[in-house]
């Protein structure tokens, strides 16, 4: 299988899981929605499995772009919203609820961020003593 | 490899700990409601809202057991006469919530109230709201 | 930076699927270094310089000093 047709099987499990899934929903039956997802998920594993993807130098190098402009998006948002919640929703207890959780996202990001930079600082040959 | 284990380590562990101060935060808006609501119908502050819930037989069971827990994890010394008067000792091996007051939630609140070690409140104890 | 790989690949008789094949790489890859919109790493350029024949320097210049 090649990339084409990988990309065209995976838009139709989506519907079909989509579809199997509304319906579900709509009838109120959740083992009809749980076995939908776990068929497109087996589904989507053998597709996979047969498919020749290639992620080559290019493709990492894009996916390390996207993934530091996430980054740098997401965190600031996060926190910017945490702080709006704590300074607006101080008479709503759940906003503060929430508020709360966003900055403790926040706070985890940003460690993650730092114990990452530091590992692949390591890794990459830079030591300060060095 | 070892810098690469001790990497996960400590990315398993934060994981781990956002999760805890994510539920933490969860059970202190749990508590937070439950003290405005008491406050609402009672007055003053929380220990005193909830203890008089905890003393009204009018209230539902429910509304009793939760006033309860919440004191519990508030901590405060204050709300022990009235868990005290409560408690039996006599603990059966069912409760239902609805049904009686839970004789094994006064018993995890006078533990906690009389000193015992809270380490969830950590992340929401010291809140206005209280 | 620029480069010549259109221009040896053409010399060739490759197309870009098969280039790509043969470096182990997509064919987004090679559409990209061919525009100048990607540049490859050390072992790739290594590895098209060999494929080429040539001299990276013969296949990779900057503006001011194309060959």
């Amino acid at each position: 299988m090649n990339l084409k047709k990988y990309k065209q099987v995976r838009v139709a499990v989506a519907l079909f899981v989509a579809a199997t899934v509304s319906t579900a929903v709509t009838n109120n039956n959740r083992l009809l929605a749980v076995t939908g997802v776990l068929v497109g998920m087996l589904f989507m594993i053998i597709a996979r499995s047969k498919t020749k993807i290639r992620i080559d130098e290019r493709e990492k190098a894009v996916r390390e772009k996207a993934a530091q402009y996430t980054y740098a998006i997401f965190a600031p948002t996060v926190g910017l919203a945490s702080f709006l919640l704590f300074t607006f929703g101080r008479d709503h207890l759940y906003l503060v609820a929430l508020g709360q959780v966003l900055a403790y996202l926040t706070l985890f990001l940003i460690s993650l961020y730092a114990l990452s930079y530091y590992y692949f600082n390591q890794k990459y040959g830079g030591r300060v003593d060095e | 490899m070892k810098q690469k284990l001790l990497y996960l380590l400590v990315v398993g562990a934060s994981i781990v700990l956002l999760l805890f101060v994510i539920s933490s935060s969860f059970i202190g808006y749990e508590v937070k409601t439950k003290c405005v609501q008491a406050r609402d119908r009672y007055g003053g502050d929380c220990v005193e809202a909830l203890s008089r819930v905890v003393d009204d037989e009018s209230s539902s069971f429910s509304s009793r057991n939760s006033a309860v827990w919440a004191l519990g994890q508030l901590g405060d010394a204050r709300g022990l006469s009235v868990l005290e008067k409560y408690y039996t000792g006599n603990i059966p091996t069912r409760e239902s919530w609805n049904g009686t007051l839970s004789q094994y939630e006064l018993k995890k609140a006078i533990k906690l109230v009389s000193g015992g070690f809270n380490i969830t409140a950590v992340a929401w104890r010291g809140s206005p709201t209280l | 930076m620029n480069n010549k790989v259109r221009v040896f690949r053409s010399m060739r008789g490759l197309t870009q699927e098969q280039l790509a094949e043969q470096l182990e790489v997509s064919r987004q890859t090679v559409i990209a270094i061919e525009s100048s919109r990607y540049l490859p790493s050390l072992p790739l350029a290594f590895k098209l310089a060999k494929l080429f024949n040539c001299r990276i320097e013969e296949l990779f210049f900057t503006n001011g000093s194309s060959k």
